[in-house]
């Protein structure tokens, strides 16, 4: 009987046992899973982030070759289609051989020349849909003709067609053409959307003939004095406003079409040391590169002056072994191919000095496909077509953290602007500033929030009635709940304006309060019948009623301040004797905005930390007749130092995070610029603004996507560098 | 009954010195809120004699022991009346630094509660604090204070290693020695030895015998025997009555009131 109550209590004991186990181990299971599947998520993040940010720094490739067809004669020009479904080139003869490289096939479309007339040389203006040539011939003769495309999509295999139109627009002005007499040496021909510009020369007459793109009419603008007519290379600017002549002696020359009308606005030297052999202006025509007979490149860039603009040497770009026998502009963005007589090919990015891909490609003419995303290389040979892969030619690591000499600048600088108002605008891309702003935002911060929480969980934890510690606990806690957006907004649209109308009040005050305490606190020590402590007039009652003195004083001084000090308006003296801008949205509004969002945080932990202090250790230090506050500095706060410091760095990792408030209390500009008084962009805001602007998988994007992935690490190396300081202070302090 | 283990105990009360009064307590009572938890305590505690607060828990031994340095005052409605002087110093005059009373007065805790400093920082801080930076100077203090509680020979190789990896005893006699360093008049013991080993109460009990002939020591303790064994003079209190403040000896042979008999003959507590 005895013995099977014992068994049955034993089997009892053992299911409840086996229950007991299993659920232990399923929690163990499940909160092992959860934990894993934390860290799996964030690796996951950190990997996504990663692989959309990584083809930035891929750079770039010349892909696939093709041999379209083999070429008849000597080709002059050659191009293809924006689908590539065409590649064509045009030989001296005045052929125009278009390849179906889709379908197989050719058609040769002859320009009306001569039978014996020959084409000497040719200028394109490439297009997306339309290739523009200016065709210049053995006689003299220049034809303006264009190889229109279009895409039949109707077909099972889509396919396109091409055709040669010709425009005739000099026929009104044949009488000049006859002086010419010879062949044509030079040509530089360009459309941009009001103007185009044409100009050849021969034996040393140079005929330049400017378009009216809005009348459709061209005219003969009379050459300004001192025009060598006997170029050695020209170039014609892509916007058909600028045309740049190359002199035998390395002498540029840089003329402007204005009204109609031609001037000189610049002579200078290239700073090349041989004869120049070609020169090409870059997208945007902003950006003119030379190549000489050493191979030698020169960039030059048109910079803002005191006096207007001026062109000055930009990056150097990587030279050649042989002489430099072509150089073409890529159509989209600052790529430059440039070829030497060795058959070298070299991809330069104009901006950066960047060299893209170097090859041997013989050819004697190159086109980029409409998209930049081809090469077409026309040898005598043979007519081939080069797939290029060059997404992101604009990155290196130079374009993302250090200065580049940009366009119409007046110096190098790092500067992000990732949109322009037009296509042909220079994407600058330099994550300083917003790395910048986005440590100046934290640092406001910090320098608001640190004190204030720190000081205020020192007094809630360690010198306030508990009646005042209960209430004020939860309700900065509270604080914590508020929506950053709502924060953000206050900020922006109320604490902002006020600030700048009160700037002096505020600045004072906060001038005066700490003074006040440090001149207060030893007078009240001495006046008799009141300390400072909980007999006299209770700390708190003193802290309000110095705040409130600080703040008449300050109300009462900042008038007279204005009037006397600053000449009625701090901001206008700061703009005018200091040269100091104040923005309305400015980097202290950020700073207590911020603050007040980090202030919880870092409240509630060093809070907790403290009052994690055994009350042993304080007793000891009281009972040894140290006071209070040597109490809190030489035992509490040692004692609770990790968790201080961890505190602050989580408020850090939450500042530098933080983008509601830096987008909307901030007025987003890119500076790099320490003056409190104007804005910012941070990283994160950054992300905010434009991340719905930019196109997938281009380069903003991509940059964008880097752009978190430096926040990504930026917090993630805080957290290690917290933890790692958290814990040896621990060893050192701990242990309690 | 009790066994008296230190003979000089009889000897020294027995002598004719005229005994200097060094805690003059007049009508002490403690409220915790409404609650009274000690009531109207009078006594003069001699100097340079070791005394000791029995009774059972609760009685107020303790609450009483923190007036001395006004310790009381950090517990929210905690309120003190009554007079105490200190070697003639009234403690609550207006006016009187609670640095200066605490430095005067010593406190050793129940549980041992070193700073997580090194061994050195823990006996200098308290000099440190009241404005001692000689480096030399706290040298010697800290050697003296440490051998004065006999724990000089054990820790002098390691003076700047954590106080915490020292042993609960070794611990104990470091907040003595801690205490000590301020060079107090009086030292307030609250039960130090009742977290420990018999063998490292044995080693308290030596060195409170020690220190008597230089403080004034007042010692908390619910261990009777440990009471006879190193003070003087014992006080019983019960719920929060001073029941018999006598010198030790007849306090626990002879007791002037039945109810302290009761107690030491184990009959409540």
């Amino acid at each position: 009987m005895r013995h099977s109550a014992n068994q049955a209590l034993g089997t009892r004991a053992g299911g409840l046992h086996r229950r007991r186990l299993l659920a232990d181990r399923l929690a163990t299971w499940l909160i092992g899973l959860g934990g894993l599947s934390v860290v799996l998520a964030i690796l996951l993040i950190f990997v996504f982030v990663g692989r959309v940010a990584l083809p930035l720094f891929q750079g770039s490739q010349l892909g696939r070759e093709q041999s379209v067809s083999a070429a008849s004669g000597t080709p002059m020009v050659s191009g293809t289609d924006s689908y590539q479904d065409l590649v064509w080139s045009l030989d001296s003869t005045g052929v125009l051989h278009v390849v179906d490289a889709v379908r197989g096939g050719s058609q040769d479309l002859p320009l009306p020349l001569d039978s014996l007339e020959r084409v000497v040389c040719v200028a394109q203006e490439g297009g997306l849909r339309t290739d523009h040539l200016a065709v210049g011939t053995d006689r003299g003769r220049v034809v303006l003709a264009s190889v229109r495309t279009w895409r039949i999509l109707e077909a099972a295999t889509p396919f396109s067609q091409a055709e040669l139109e010709l425009e005739d627009p000099l026929a009104a002005l044949d009488s000049l053409l006859e002086e010419i007499p010879g062949p044509v040496e030079g040509l530089a021909f360009a459309r941009g959307e009001s103007a185009g510009l044409l100009a050849w020369h021969g034996k040393g007459r140079l005929q330049v003939a400017v378009e009216d793109r809005e009348m459709g009419q061209w005219s003969l603008p009379v050459l300004p004095e001192g025009v060598d007519e006997s170029p050695v290379a020209l170039a014609a600017a892509p916007n058909g406003e600028r045309l740049a002549l190359a002199t035998g002696s390395g002498q540029l020359l840089l003329l402007q079409v204005e009204d109609g009308a031609l001037s000189l606005v610049a002579r200078q030297p290239l700073g090349l040391s041989a004869s120049p052999t070609a020169l090409a202006f870059l997208v945007g025509s902003k950006r003119l590169v030379a190549g000489d007979a050493t191979g030698h490149l020169a960039s030059l860039v048109e910079v803002q002056g005191e006096a207007g603009s001026r062109w000055i040497a930009a990056p150097l770009l990587a030279a050649h072994a042989a002489p430099v026998t072509r150089l073409v502009a890529g159509p989209r963005d600052r790529t430059l191919l440039s070829a030497d007589a060795g058959g070298g090919v070299k991809l330069h990015y104009a901006t950066t000095g960047r060299t893209l891909v170097e090859k041997s490609l013989p050819g004697r003419h190159f086109a980029f496909s409409p998209r930049g995303d081809a090469l077409v290389v026309a040898g005598r040979d043979s007519l081939r077509r080069v797939e290029l892969r060059n997404a992101h030619p604009e990155i290196s690591w130079r374009a993302l953290f250090g200065s580049l000499q940009y366009e119409g600048y007046a110096a190098p600088g790092a500067v992000w602007q990732s949109t322009g108002g037009s296509d042909d605008f220079e994407p600058k891309f330099s994550l300083l500033p917003l790395i910048f702003g986005t440590l100046k935002g934290t640092l406001f911060a910090l320098l608001i929030s640190v004190p204030l929480a720190l000081l205020g969980a020192i007094y809630i934890s360690q010198f306030a009635p508990t009646w005042l510690a209960r209430t004020v606990k939860p309700a900065i806690e509270i604080m914590a709940a508020l929506p950053s957006v709502i924060i953000g907004f206050l900020a922006g649209l109320v604490f902002a304006p006020w600030l700048e109308e009160k700037l002096t009040l505020v600045l004072s005050f906060v001038v005066i309060l700490p003074l006040l305490i440090l001149f207060m606190v030893p007078v009240w020590q001495r006046m008799p019948g009141h300390k400072l402590g909980p007999k006299g007039l209770p700390q708190l009652a003193q802290g309000l009623v110095l705040t409130l003195i600080a703040f008449l004083l300050a109300w009462l001084v900042a008038p007279l301040l204005d009037a006397r000090l600053f000449g009625g308006s701090l901001i206008q003296w700061l703009q005018e004797r200091a040269g100091v801008v104040y923005d309305q949205r400015n980097s202290l509004v950020v700073g207590f905005a911020l603050g007040f969002a980090v202030i919880p945080i870092i409240f509630t932990m060093a809070e907790d930390a403290l009052g994690n202090v055994p009350e042993a250790l304080v007793n000891a230090s009281l009972a040894l007749g140290a006071s209070r506050w040597t109490t809190v500095y030489r035992v509490v706060l040692p004692a609770a130092a990790a968790g201080v410091f961890a505190a602050v760095m989580i408020g850090l990792g939450r500042a530098i995070g933080e983008t509601m408030i830096v987008l909307m209390a901030t007025g987003n500009t890119p500076l790099l610029d320490p003056s409190p008084f104007n804005g910012f962009r941070a990283m994160s805001a950054c992300i905010a603004v434009e991340i719905s602007e930019a196109p997938l998988g281009g380069t903003l994007y991509r940059v964008l996507f880097f752009t978190a992935l430096l926040l990504f690490l930026f917090t993630f190396a805080i957290n290690s560098v917290a933890a790692f300081i958290g814990e040896s202070l621990r060893k050192r302090h701990g242990r309690l | 009954m009790l066994e008296m283990t230190k003979p000089e105990v009889t000897r020294r009360s027995d002598a004719d010195e005229t005994m200097e009064t060094a805690l003059d307590v007049q009508g002490v009572e403690v409220w915790y809120g409404p609650s009274r938890a000690v009531h109207g305590v009078s006594m003069q505690l001699p100097a340079r004699r070791v005394t000791a607060f029995i009774g059972p828990s609760g009685c107020g031994k303790s609450t009483l022991l923190r007036c001395f340095n006004r310790m009381n005052e950090l517990i929210p409605d905690c309120r003190v009346t009554g007079g105490i002087h200190i070697h003639g110093r009234d403690i609550h005059a207006p006016g009187t630094a609670l640095e200066e009373l605490r430095r005067e007065v010593g406190m050793v805790f129940q549980k041992s509660n070193p700073f997580s400093k090194t061994i050195y920082d823990n006996v200098a801080y308290g000099p440190r604090v009241h404005g001692n930076k000689d480096r030399h100077a706290l040298d010697g203090l800290v050697e003296s204070c440490l051998k004065r509680v006999a724990l000089w020979d054990e820790v002098k190789d390691r003076l700047k290693s954590s106080a915490l990896d020292l042993s609960g005893g070794q611990q104990q006699r470091l907040c003595i020695a801690r205490a000590l360093a301020v060079d107090p008049r009086v030292l307030l013991m609250d039960e130090p030895a009742s977290a420990l080993d018999p063998r490292s109460t044995g080693r308290i009990e030596d060195l409170i015998t020690e220190l008597r002939d230089q403080y004034t020591i007042v010692i908390v303790t619910h261990n009777m025997q440990q009471a006879a064994r190193v003070s003087d003079f014992t006080a019983f209190l019960y719920e929060g009555h001073l029941v018999e403040f006598n010198e030790t000896q007849r306090l626990f042979t002879k007791p002037d009131h039945e109810q302290t008999n009761d107690y030491i003959t184990g009959r409540f507590g």
